[in-house]
């Protein structure tokens, strides 16, 4: 029985995409306020108010992945394969997502707190990246039509389907790079230098590849780049600055990371040649450094001055050790920052690939 | 000539930028001075002297002046245990965090975190609140029956962190414990 009209229909599947990468959205705001959350207070219970968020969020794309799905198999023969690489990533992923959630749980009542670095809270990352990365290929593919000159409603999707990958994939990176990782139990904190150096490496490289991702998929428009790291500075902002009294002075400096994204949002704009898009890469590598702040702080004191960073001494010590550590980390920041321009075309064709 | 615009206004942008991020706010935060949390502890003890077998009472106020601290630590130590949890109640607790029992052996934080990791000497009990505003009190009230007949020592110090200055330690001065930290010493005479 057919019961929506095939253009509903595809706008259904169009939509409950869009959901699902709203509820992972949620999932990702509240694991960075669990994360600021232990930090400060160390919560001793598994029920805690970003423990809620994250798992309505959690709620929400399984719902959403439902609708998909039933939608999916009412879509015409060649829009269904078309769609059916990210619809079956986005069954998997929320397999493992709703999984992880009792996997989560008996680790909690087993083990008491888990570090950031754990088989439950892998799980879940694992979870979010396919639901997420099938749900944004899903929207690009829908919008690619979209290439006309004026801005369209599918440029701003641009925005919600890759902000969530963005923040999934800086959560795993944060899990092989934060020293937040030792429990009662177990010890995963990965080995300090390792850890700056993976830090230095990957984070650069993938804020480079989000945002210049974006902007090729918006058609290099104005705006879609800006809005999405403008986004990501809001929610840093929210879950991991604004909660601890002593980091509201900081906020100034926080949002001066806006000038880099909008210097690179027009040169981006201006030309698409390669040494235009390399150099706004590099420049968005280079400020990998402020864009991760504060928790970023946590990873270069285990090298620097290996002091106990609690709440209120956060920003003394990021300004102290910044002068030592930018100049030897802005190098390989900016090359990777490049490097991530090249993965962006890679990941760009592989998106509008048919299948 | 709209282009030449454009590119001056970009390398204008980043100058402003690259010089506020690492020049003006760094030395605007430098210049601030440090918060500096001063615990201070108030300590008393139900008996001079017991017989063997009996039990006495500590009882343990702290407060937090000053300025706010991220974590208060109250640590109880006794050097003539090898373990307490048979041997140490907690009859009262209104710190916010659950206590930590630490084990001889178990890894230990030194001269207020400047130290490095050192080895727990004897067994001890960690009391401890988070993000403590200025003014804010916490206690807590301890049952302890030695094994054996004797002097009966207990340590106890009240740690803020931030440590930022020789007043974010209570006591002081006295004598420093295995962990290179000044500890209040008290003593039961325990008879037999």
């Amino acid at each position: 029985m057919r019961i929506f009209s095939e253009g509903t229909n595809q706008k259904l599947f169009f939509f409950s995409n869009l959901v699902i990468s709203f509820g992972i959205l949620l999932v990702t705001v509240g694991g960075g306020w669990d994360i600021t959350n232990h930090l400060l207070n160390k919560p001793e219970a598994f029920f805690s108010l970003p423990h809620a968020l994250l798992y309505i969020g959690v709620a929400i794309a399984l719902f959403a992945t439902i609708l998909m799905f039933t939608r999916w198999h009412r879509l015409p023969e060649d829009q269904k394969s078309s769609y059916k690489f990210p619809v079956m990533l986005g069954i998997i992923g929320i397999f493992v997502l709703v999984l992880s959630g009792p996997l989560d749980f008996m680790w909690h009542s087993s083990f008491g707190l888990d570090g950031l670095l754990s088989p439950p809270h892998q799980a879940l990352l694992s979870g979010l990246f396919l639901c997420t990365v099938g749900s944004m290929i899903s929207i690009l593919r829908y919008g690619r039509s979209h290439k006309g000159k004026n801005y369209s409603l599918h440029h701003f999707m641009v925005v919600l389907a890759i902000l969530p990958v963005w923040l999934v994939c800086t959560g795993f990176l944060y899990s092989y790079s934060l020293p937040f990782s030792q429990t009662e139990y177990f010890d995963f904190n990965p080995e300090i230098y390792f850890a700056a150096i993976f830090a230095t490496i990957s984070l650069p490289f993938l804020s480079s590849t989000i945002l210049v991702l974006g902007s090729k998929l918006a058609n290099y428009k104005f705006g879609i780049l800006s809005i999405t790291g403008i986004l990501l500075l809001i929610i840093n902002a929210a879950n991991s600055i604004v909660p601890n009294p002593a980091l509201i002075d900081t906020i100034p400096f926080y949002a001066l990371t806006v000038i880099p994204l909008v210097v690179a949002d027009t040169i981006l704009a201006q030309s698409q040649r390669k040494a235009a898009i390399y150099a706004a890469g590099c420049i968005l590598g280079s400020t990998f450094f402020f864009l991760y702040f504060p928790l970023i702080t946590h990873i270069y004191n285990e090298v620097i001055f290996d002091r106990v960073v609690s709440g209120s001494v956060t920003s003394n010590v990021y300004f102290e050790f910044m002068p030592v550590v930018f100049p030897i980390i802005v190098g390989p920041a900016i090359f990777m920052g490049l490097i991530g321009t090249i993965f962006a075309d890679k990941v760009l064709g592989k998106v509008h690939r048919k299948n | 000539m709209k282009k030449q615009i454009i590119s001056a206004g970009i390398v204008a942008a980043l100058v402003v930028y690259f010089s506020m991020t690492l020049v003006v706010f760094p030395q605007e935060f430098a210049s601030k001075t440090p918060i500096e949390p001063q615990p201070i502890h108030s300590i008393s003890l139900t008996d001079e002297q017991i017989k063997l077998g009996q039990s006495f009472h500590i009882a343990i106020q702290i407060e937090n002046q000053n300025d706010v601290s991220d974590i208060l630590i109250t640590s109880v130590a006794f050097p003539k245990l090898e373990q307490i949890k048979d041997n140490v109640e907690i009859i009262s607790y209104d710190y916010t965090q659950s206590p930590r029992y630490i084990k001889a052996e178990d890894k230990l934080m030194s001269e207020y975190t400047l130290g490095g990791l050192v080895l727990a000497q004897y067994p001890s009990i960690e009391a401890y609140s988070r993000n403590v505003p200025p003014d804010t009190s916490y206690q807590m009230e301890l049952k302890v029956t030695p094994n054996d007949p004797g002097s009966f020592e207990v340590y106890i110090k009240t740690i803020a962190i931030p440590h930022t200055t020789d007043l974010s330690h209570y006591p002081y001065d006295g004598m420093l414990d295995s962990q290179g930290e000044y500890v209040s010493v008290y003593t039961v005479q325990v008879n037999p």
